[in-house]
């Protein structure tokens, strides 16, 4: 029987925090904590198809379980540098991707999304098994983590400053997140923007950043590029590797500057212009995961980061251009109003 | 950026509009200006309704993600020829469209087409130029009742009368309706609808 | 033959009104209905009122034209007369007896 959401969320949160008290304080993950890399291939697969394996990603411990070999390979190559946890008693999501049993394991082959022992989700074809693990763990975490005020959002920092940028998927905000983090902008995350009502600042939680078609070819060859997928609803998907200094800088929290949202327009010329804060809380209020959920404190959360950022439209065809724009944001402070 | 700090400590001391730091008189004269160009229109509230957690999955960005599993309460909806007929919750069929959803819409105020029970009935009237709105006045009155039915517990209906009330003011204000219109007709048949005829609220 | 009393409208007692403002944009959070909403200027004042006592029509137009040093005309008295059954469709305020 499916468990209503509020009943997972308050045994979630409270195990969660006592998860992170439970931790070491300053993390020293450069001598204890071994990571996927330090793995032969082998062995990483053999602990993903046993018991599991235990990641940490951003504040969250995730295990994951698969004998899918796009999955294997995906988490090979995508988080090669992510530490493995060595308590394998907690974890905050325990996610198993696997095919379903009977004829859709051999003919049309599926597979299904367990989260915690539940299938939240239809089954989506074999092929499509490394994104359904991505967009999976994302809506685990939307669901969940209920500690933070959660945005559907993309956040980068430079220089002290993040940057949040709303959108769902198709907007464009991914494929400029990438745009900005191959230009040397900091991954704190391509999908979900996790602020503490507790003091107002982001949490990073990098993952592989999705392309979708043409964005894939757009990257130079600094960065590393997981496997395509095909025929997903959003056509060809692939993932941009987290840059090894954002991975670096996991543990470091951000403050909020400026919030963009930003639109790809074919052939236009990059635009910035600002926007109405009561305009801009109400969308956050409007399409966050869980601003309702956390009522006067999730009003307050986002009111006072409304309050403490400038807010703007962007549009924008060229990438690189684009990149330029914000740098010029960053280092002038403040864009003119024109 | 100006901001009230007034505002940080919540409740007790909420920022006034007069409570804004000295201006000069020029700043004063087009203040007023501003607040004059105000009241000229009817008053525009913006809404964004609190969401019940319980009927997160039964809503329409739910259905689209295509990918949601059969488990859970099924959603439930009644459509507006259901209650056409049937005895309604918590609304009387002789209120005022334009009162309930703080709108002005001309199509409203003709003649015989004011009442709620007016605009769910709507087809039988003659047929006016604007099919869409006329869908659109049938589906709102339709969602608003499954909204009181699910405020009362009755219904597992996905959305709440404030919501419902905001998209129609907004579709309305905005004069966005044709779209809205196809959105409130998935709402209202976004699954079964549990009650007989003849039930009684 | 008595004229009926005009209906007075106040915020209820038992909610907080959260407010957040930026030039003459108004947000305000009804903790009691967990609803949020956008107000303009003359609104915002309107509903503050409310909050802090309650009023009839006329005596809000009134409270609300002093506040924002505006006329008390015609045009304010519509658009009070509008904005005040919003306010109580949105549970922003009751009728007191």
């Amino acid at each position: 029987m499916f468990a209503f959401p509020t009943a997972h969320s308050s045994r979630f949160h409270q195990d969660s925090s006592r998860r992170r008290e439970l931790r070491e304080g300053p993390k020293d993950r450069s001598m204890t904590i071994q990571s996927i890399s330090s793995l032969s291939p082998s062995e990483l697969a053999r602990q993903l198809r046993d018991q599991g394996l235990n990641l940490g990603i951003g504040p969250f411990v995730t295990r994951i379980q698969s004998t899918i070999p796009s999955v294997v390979r995906g988490i090979r190559l995508l988080y090669a540098g992510y530490p493995i946890e060595k308590d394998s008693t907690f974890a905050d999501f325990h996610v198993h991707l696997a095919p379903p049993r009977g004829l859709r394991r051999w003919f049309r082959p599926q597979v299904l999304f367990f989260f915690d022992g539940h299938v939240p989700f239809k089954p989506l074809p074999l092929a499509q098994a490394y994104p359904f693990f991505e967009w999976g763990l994302n809506w685990c975490v939307a669901q969940y983590a209920n500690q933070y005020l959660i945005l559907h959002a993309a956040v980068i920092e430079k220089g002290g400053h993040a940057v949040i940028m709303p959108g769902p998927p198709g907007s464009g905000k991914s494929t400029l997140c990438a745009g900005l983090v191959a230009g040397g902008w900091r991954l704190l995350s391509d999908e979900l923007a996790l602020i503490s009502p507790q003091d107002g600042r982001l949490t990073p939680m990098p993952r592989p950043v999705s392309l979708k078609n043409e964005s894939i070819r757009k990257f130079a060859p600094g960065v590393t590029i997981g496997p395509e997928s095909a025929d997903t609803t959003k056509g060809t998907v692939a993932h941009m590797k987290v840059p090894d200094e954002s991975m670096a800088r996991v543990d470091e929290h951000a403050t909020a500057a400026w919030v963009v949202y930003a639109r790809y327009d074919a052939g236009a010329p990059a635009r910035l212009e600002r926007r109405s804060k009561a305009q801009t809380l109400l969308h956050i209020v409007r399409n966050a995961f869980n601003c309702s959920l956390l009522g006067e404190r999730g009003f307050q959360t986002a009111a006072d980061l409304i309050d403490t950022c400038d807010c703007y439209d962007f549009t924008y065809s060229d990438l690189d251009q684009a990149v330029g724009v914000f740098d010029t944001l960053l280092d002038e402070g403040l864009l003119p109003i024109s | 950026m100006s901001h009230d700090q007034g505002n940080r400590s919540g409740a007790d001391h909420a920022a006034t509009p007069e409570d804004h730091s000295p201006e000069t008189e020029s700043s004063a004269k087009g203040r007023r200006q501003f607040i004059k160009k105000a009241i000229v229109t009817a008053p525009v509230i913006l809404t964004v309704a609190s969401r019940p957690v319980w009927a997160r999955n039964c809503t329409l960005s739910g259905i689209l993600s295509g990918n949601l599993s059969d488990e859970g309460p099924p959603c439930e909806a009644c459509t507006p020829g259901f209650w056409m007929k049937a005895a309604w919750p918590k609304y009387s069929r002789t209120e005022e469209f334009n009162s309930v959803f703080g709108t002005s819409h001309w199509f409203f105020t003709q003649d015989n087409c004011t009442t709620l029970d007016e605009v769910i009935h709507i087809h039988k009237k003659p047929p006016t130029h604007d099919g869409q709105l006329e869908n659109f006045g049938f589906q709102a009155v339709g969602a608003l009742l499954n909204a009181a039915a699910a405020s009362m517990g009755m219904l597992n209906f996905g959305y709440t009368e404030g919501q419902i009330i905001a998209m129609v003011h907004d579709a309305l204000s905005t004069g966005n309706y044709t779209a809205v219109q196809g959105d409130l007709a998935d709402i209202n048949t976004m699954g079964h609808c549990p009650f007989p005829h003849w039930v009684e609220f | 033959m008595l004229s009926p009393k005009p209906p007075r409208w106040k915020v209820p007692s038992g909610f907080s009104l959260h407010w957040q403002s930026w030039d003459d944009e108004f947000v305000v959070y009804n903790s009691g209905s967990g609803d949020t909403h956008l107000l303009d200027v003359v609104a915002a004042e309107a509903l503050q009122s409310l909050e802090r006592e309650s009023a009839n029509l006329l005596e809000l137009a009134r409270k609300v034209a002093a506040s924002l040093e505006i006329k008390l005309d015609d045009k304010l008295s519509a658009y009070l007369e509008r904005l005040v059954p919003d306010f109580h469709r949105l549970g922003l305020v009751e009728r007191i007896k």
